[in-house]
């Protein structure tokens, strides 16, 4: 077995219970749903299904990688290993994304199931291909937030194993971590304040695909659609911050923290 | 080969594990780091395997400072469980040779069936014992040029003990492996020591070839240590 199919099979092996669990009651959820939906004979129980699951797959990736973080802290045995750092957190990144994907797969599924088998009589249906294309960009989205969450949850956990060597700060650790967090947001919130950067930030938007919403009129479920615009500048600027995240973590790892 | 510290520094907290300690290690020799809980040891091995850093001073290997990849050369046992609870005894091996290229799958073979160790068994299952066998079959199964055993014997009973020395003689290549043993343990290891290294609450108080221990002062490693202890208290009072 070769180093890295070593560390992927490792980071299934001590996340698989919690990722089953996961599944398990995302399964309970879908069939509740499709239980109320039956029952009151209106995409209501779905729909919320929908909605509820697809939120929180914006945190799931993030979740997921704590939880494996903290079953590795427990003895830092993976860091008695010649790989490097990228390497040991690489690994963790792709199981956590092949779960996102094999849970955001079921979702779409489910989503398209209920539309047009089950919610048939009672949506106004969307084309194929529109559902295809909202599918996809909606799941894209997800995966990229979810590893843009990933990458500042990565970055806070290294920082506060890093500062574990410093006594003076030792017991304040958490202060740091909080201090980064309301730190950054205030000082981002504070820079979009100025017109000048805000304008610049969101001059180039791409129309990228139409945003559609569910309206309930006449006892009739009605897919409202509209074009959905993307600033380009703010996207490549969170693809920069998670790789500087993401190179801060794995420098940390390598030289900081220790076992 | 060899392994250098340099004036090396390590703390915890307000705590010295290691106060300006310089030493080296050389190949085909077998050497005891010994000292009372608590003295320095792991923090030394820890910092040999680049699990650790120094505050201030170096630590080298074959000349090459020391990190995390420097893990690919020696073999680690920790006193701690170093395990993933929920692996089987034949994943956690799997796992330990996917990530070392010297890992030797017949010596670990054989080592299993020696420590007679069920593979099939989850590490969460196992009794100290066994969990002490595992940790030394994934560390001799390896053909390192360094192997770094952090108390072998702690918690475990004499037959276990008896194994762990026997595997030490029968699956190291002493000629050309340096072997580092640290424990508190002395009696357990002094047969197979070529040199004592005392080691006390950070400092190393004295190093001494055991040959000459032995032959030309008439002491064991256990009597050598107790009279640098109390030379090293009296001097510091």
């Amino acid at each position: 077995m070769n180093p890295i199919k070593g560390l992927l099979k490792k980071d299934y092996r001590i996340s698989r219970f919690l990722f089953l669990t996961w599944i398990g009651a995302m399964l309970v959820m879908l069939s509740f749903g499709i239980g109320m939906s039956a029952y009151t004979n209106q995409p209501a129980g779905t729909l919320t299904v929908i909605v509820l699951l697809g939120l929180s797959l914006a945190v799931f990736a993030p979740v997921m990688m704590l939880s494996m973080l903290v079953t590795e802290g427990k003895n830092q045995l993976w860091l008695y290993s010649p790989r490097s750092s990228y390497s040991l957190l690489l690994s963790k990144f792709a199981i956590i994304l092949i779960y996102q994907l094999i849970t955001q797969v079921l979702l779409t599924i489910y989503t398209a199931f209920s539309m047009y088998w089950f919610g048939k009589a009672v949506y106004e249906q969307l084309s194929i291909g529109l559902f295809l294309e909202l599918a996809i960009f909606v799941n894209i989205g997800l995966v990229l937030l979810g590893i843009f969450l990933t990458c500042w949850i990565t970055f806070y956990w290294t920082i506060y194993h890093a500062l574990k060597r410093y006594p003076k700060i030792r017991n304040f650790r958490w202060l740091v971590i909080i201090f980064i967090f309301f730190g950054y947001n205030l000082l981002e919130t504070l820079v979009l304040r100025i017109d000048a950067i805000s304008t610049f930030i969101f001059k180039y938007n791409l129309d990228l695909l139409p945003l559609t919403s569910l309206n309930y009129e006449d006892e009739s479920w009605n897919v409202l659609i509209d074009i959905v615009e993307i600033p380009i500048i703010p996207f490549f600027y969170f693809v920069i911050l998670s790789l500087f995240l993401f190179y801060i973590a794995s420098k940390l790892l390598a030289k900081k923290v220790e076992v | 080969m060899s392994i250098k510290m340099e004036a090396v520094t390590k703390k915890y907290g307000k705590d010295y594990a290691l106060k300006n300690v310089s030493i080296s290690f050389e190949k085909g020799r077998i050497y005891g780091l010994i000292g009372p809980n608590g003295s320095g040891k792991s923090t030394a091995l820890k910092l040999i395997t680049g699990l650790a850093f120094p505050d201030e001073g170096s630590v080298s290997f074959n000349n090459q400072t020391v990190s995390r990849k420097t893990s690919d050369s020696i073999a680690y046992l920790t006193e701690l469980d170093m395990f993933y609870e929920t692996f089987t005894v034949q994943e956690t091996i799997d796992y330990v040779a996917s990530q070392f290229t010297d890992f030797n799958h017949e010596k670990a073979t054989l080592l299993l069936k020696e420590m007679k160790l069920d593979t099939t068994k989850k590490v969460k299952t196992l009794s100290k014992g066994n969990r002490g066998r595992l940790k030394l079959v994934t560390t001799l199964a390896r053909d390192a040029e360094v192997i770094l055993l952090d108390e072998p014997f702690s918690g475990l009973d004499p037959l276990v003990r008896d194994s762990i020395v026997k595997s030490l003689l029968r699956y190291l290549d002493f000629d050309h492996q340096i072997l580092l043993i640290a424990t508190h343990e002395i009696n357990e290891i002094e047969p197979l020591l070529d040199e004592a290294i005392a080691i006390y609450y950070g400092d190393i108080i004295g190093q001494e070839k055991v040959e000459e221990l032995r032959e030309e002062q008439g002491l064991s490693v256990l009597e050598w240590f107790k009279q640098l202890v109390e030379k090293f208290e009296g001097e510091n009072k």
